[in-house]
């Protein structure tokens, strides 16, 4: 049995953008958002994979995507379901045995038995939970749609549980609050709560801590850890933080503008960046020994990131790029492994590989 | 039993919420007392009360275009309704002639110096086997000592029946009995002035104008003796079995019609008022609820459709909501009834009417509360709550109910209650309009009496509109206090 999660294959999403009366009659073609646009990578079982990228470049996107949130314009998704959930999937789904589709047309009965198994954690704990239901009833909320607990007294017991599983104690006093009655610490923890309380072996957490106070994000992320140490859960974790990735991941995707430009493990994505674009963020990270951070900024990226729906031709990142070449403005580079397991899409790396 | 202890416990907070406000509290009163009479007239009303209202024979007995009885304190003449059970009465017997002749005296004091709108004998009596026929003779005799002799005098051919079946309301002999009785006068009297007017000289002092050269009358207060003859041609009959057989008949009665009657006066037709506001009630709270009800319900579903689905069904239901906004209600209104009065005079047209007039208020009055529900729907729709709830796996369905609906429900009340009056308002319009179906709703008594009355009427025309902006007024303040708990920005 492989130990990949998930494989996500070239996913894509295009967000329509609509269009004005002028353009239609003009002919001009339907213009999109290319938010996802063709990114490709794995998740190994009990792994913390990370998307990490500035504001706007596709990471929710992403993440929604694989929580089935949206329907993906393109691209392949291939997740092994966990035991439990595999006998509620029909035979003719499941590929090499134990692999469903996320992005193909799924049924019914199989969508919500995926729910079970595929979670995820927003970023805003002040919009994920709604205002008017007590945390209980939101915790009660997948019990009763999974009909897991018969009686309002198990259903009680499994929230008690829930809840002094995120540290909300004691669970009784919490139930009957709403969200407004809780900080913002706590509401995310309800949230993860609520996450957890289906007994997912996969979670998208959308960064869950940034919108937090800075003096409880350690216990949150605290807390994850601990809730994937004492289950088999493996994260998909979405964070613009390099301090944060550092500290949490084990795989690192660097996403800009809807693409992967780099992917490899943690400490090499971060000590070791091979793309442009990943050396200008790691020096946009404070860094805690003085002595590194004239070291790192050497490489600044000019100008503001573009938007999704104009993205420029070659390599996305030529117009801002100090080393951008003739042949970055017109054809996109390919990922290449730079060392094991350590990919980079950029010219740079790939000249002896380069049409001249 | 959970949902049942929810909605009870949101009805309780939104009764404390609405209580604690004097439009609130108004509202409340006015609406339990608008239920109570309503729920009470809707028990009393006979079934097919259009027909009964419209062209019901019950209004002949009483007084037409007569003020409620109270407005004697106003400084109305009023004469009252004067009833007697001849049945009860103790007649004199007697045989003349080989007739068995029974002779009420009947005193009637008439102490308003007025005339009485009419009098009328009326019997129905199964007499014994053997009368072969009766004779029905009235004298009256005035105040002033004149004796009007036979004003009434009719006979009946008992041979091949055994059933009177008498209703006596034209005097006939009135003008060879007044005649008679002002020898004086004869040469000025003019028939014609006697049959157009009769109660005038039966109830009246008669003097010779010489200004106006002819007779004229004024109010004769004082005691008036009706001698009412009931004569039978008999055969082997004893008096006694005929007189038990009138005490034992269905009627046998005369009565002297007033000026004035009752709580509410009458219409033209003698309808009795108080009992058209009365039955009223029902109507206009069956009207404006299931109007309100109607057109809220399918602007809630329209909305929800249309917000959350999105798309074809989106487009389509906003272009019907945009089509029906463009189309003037009332020309449709006036079309509609007028091609079902045409169609329909039978016995159902009151409620085809009605029916028609409903359908058409409820297909005009959803489309605002669609677009409302709709708007609402969408940005609740894309609340990030609603997302987490579709990651757990929830429905549609559940989405709509459980985290949409919700928020909704109070912009639901009060629509209701807002549209309520609406529908109420409008049909009144109508009916003043001449779109009627025969009920007696408020509006169509008000319609009544711009057709029929006269302003100086206004126990006809003071009551049905009071009473429609009484009702309007209890569901604007139910509205206004709703309107606070449901927008808290507005609370003070
Ligand atoms: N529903 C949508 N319709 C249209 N465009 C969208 C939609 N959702 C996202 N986008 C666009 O797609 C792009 C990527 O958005 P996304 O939210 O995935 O970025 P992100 O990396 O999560 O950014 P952030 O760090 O700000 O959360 C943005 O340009 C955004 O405007
Ligand atoms: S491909 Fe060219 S433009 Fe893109 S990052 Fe590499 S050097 Fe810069
Ligand atoms: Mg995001």
């Amino acid at each position: 049995m492989s130990n990949v999660k998930l494989e996500v294959n070239d996913l894509r999403k295009y967000f329509p953008i609509r269009r004005g009366l002028t353009e239609v009659l003009s002919g001009k073609p339907p213009r999109y958002v290319r938010a996802v646009d063709g990114i490709s990578f794995e998740v190994i079982d009990g792994e913390i994979f990370c998307l990490v990228g500035e504001s706007g470049c596709g990471k929710t996107t992403a993440g929604r995507l694989i929580a089935r949130l949206i329907e993906a314009t393109g691209g392949k998704a291939m997740y092994r379901v966990s035991k439990n959930v595999k006998e509620m999937i029909p035979e003719g789904l499941l590929v090499n045995g134990d692999y469903v589709n996320l992005l193909g047309k799924l049924p019914g009965s199989v969508d919500k038995a995926l729910r079970l198994d595929i979670q995820i954690i927003f970023q805003d704990p002040y919009g994920s939970l709604n205002p008017r239901m007590t945390i209980g009833s939101i915790l009660e909320e997948p019990l009763i749609i999974h009909s897991i607990g018969s009686t309002k007294e198990e259903r009680q017991e499994i929230i008690y549980r829930a809840l002094s599983e995120v540290k909300l104690n004691p669970p009784e006093e919490f139930v009957e609050r709403y969200p407004h009655m809780i900080s913002g610490g706590q509401r995310q923890r309800v949230a993860i709560a609520r996450a957890m309380i289906l007994n997912p072996s996969l979670v998208v957490a959308d960064e869950p801590v940034s919108m937090l106070d800075v003096s409880i994000r350690a216990e949150i992320l605290q807390l994850m850890l601990d809730l994937k140490a004492l289950r088999n859960l493996s994260y998909i974790f979405i964070t613009h933080d390099l301090a944060v990735a550092n500290y949490i991941c084990g795989r690192i995707a660097v996403m800009y503008l809807g693409k992967i430009v780099e992917l490899g493990p943690s400490d090499k994505v971060i000590n070791n960046p091979k793309h442009p674009y990943t050396i200008a963020l790691v020096s946009a990270v404070p860094e805690p020994d003085p002595s590194n951070r004239t070291k790192i900024r050497e490489v600044p990226i000019k100008g503001e990131i573009p938007s999704a729906a104009a993205i420029p031709s070659g390599c996305r990142l030529h117009p801002r790029c100090p080393y951008a070449m003739d042949i970055c403005k017109v054809k996109e580079p390919p990922m290449i492994e730079v060392e094991p397991g350590h990919q980079v899409a950029c010219w740079l790396h790939t000249k002896e590989s380069a049409p001249s | 039993m959970s949902l049942l202890s929810k909605m009870y416990e949101s009805w309780s907070w939104i009764r404390k919420e609405i209580l604690s406000q004097v439009s609130g509290k108004v509202a409340f009163v006015l609406l339990i007392a608008l239920i109570v009479v309503s729920v009470y007239a809707a028990i009393l009303m006979p079934p097919d009360y259009a027909k009964y209202w419209d062209v019901g024979s019950k209004w002949v007995d009483n007084p037409y275009n007569a003020p409620p009885e109270w407005a004697s304190y106003l400084g109305y003449v009023c004469v009252p309704q004067t009833f007697y059970d001849l049945r009860t009465v103790k007649p004199g017997v007697s045989e003349v002639s080989g007739r068995v002749v029974f002779t009420y005296n009947i005193t009637y004091d008439l102490s308003a110096r007025d005339y009485p709108q009419g009098l009328r004998i009326r019997a129905n009596i199964v007499v014994p086997q053997g009368v072969r026929n009766a004779r029905i003779r009235v004298d009256i005799i005035k105040p002033d000592g004149a004796r009007l002799p036979a004003i009434i005098d009719t006979y009946v051919d008992l041979t091949n029946t055994s059933l009177i079946d008498l209703n006596l309301d034209k005097p006939e002999g009135i003008v060879t009995a007044v005649m008679s009785a002002y020898r004086d006068l004869v040469k000025f009297l003019s028939v014609e002035e006697i049959s157009i007017f009769p109660m005038k000289y039966i109830f009246g002092n008669l003097s010779y104008s010489e200004t106006l050269k002819k007779v004229e009358t004024t109010p004769l207060p004082g005691r008036y003796m009706f001698v009412i003859d009931f004569s039978f041609r008999v055969f082997n009959v004893q008096p006694q079995e005929i007189l038990r057989a009138v005490e034992k008949s269905k009627e046998f009665s005369l009565l002297i019609k007033g000026t004035c009657y009752g709580l509410m006066g009458t219409d033209y037709k003698g309808r009795d008022l108080a009992e058209g506001l009365f039955y009223g009630f029902p109507i206009a709270l069956a009207i404006g609820l299931l109007v309100a009800l109607a057109s809220t319900a399918i602007g809630v579903v329209a909305g929800l459709v249309s917000g959350y689905y999105g798309g074809f069904i989106d487009e389509l239901i906003q272009r019907t909501v945009d089509v029906m906004g463009s189309i003037p209600l009332l020309p449709i209104l006036i079309l509609i009834a007028q091609s079902i009065a045409k169609t329909y005079t039978g016995e159902d047209k009151p409620i085809v009417m009605l029916t028609a007039i409903f359908a058409v208020l409820i297909a005009f009055s959803w489309g605002g509360l669609a677009i409302i529900i709709r708007s609402m729907t969408l940005s609740i729709k894309s609340e990030l709550y609603v997302e987490a709830a579709k990651a757990v796996g929830a429905s549609n369905l559940r989405i709509i109910s459980k985290h949409i609906l919700p928020q909704i429900v109070p912009y639901i009340a009060a629509s209701l209650v807002y549209s309520t009056p609406n529908a109420i308002l409008t049909e009144a319009g109508l009916s003043v309009l001449g779109i009627r179906h025969g009920y007696p709703t408020w509006g169509n008594i008000l319609s009544e009496a711009r057709q029929n009355g006269t302003i100086s009427q206004w126990w006809w025309i003071l009551p049905p509109g009071f009473l429609i902006a009484i009702v309007s007024l209890t569901f604007v303040l139910l509205g206004l206090a709703l309107e606070k708990v449901v927008e808290p920005k507005l609370r003070r």
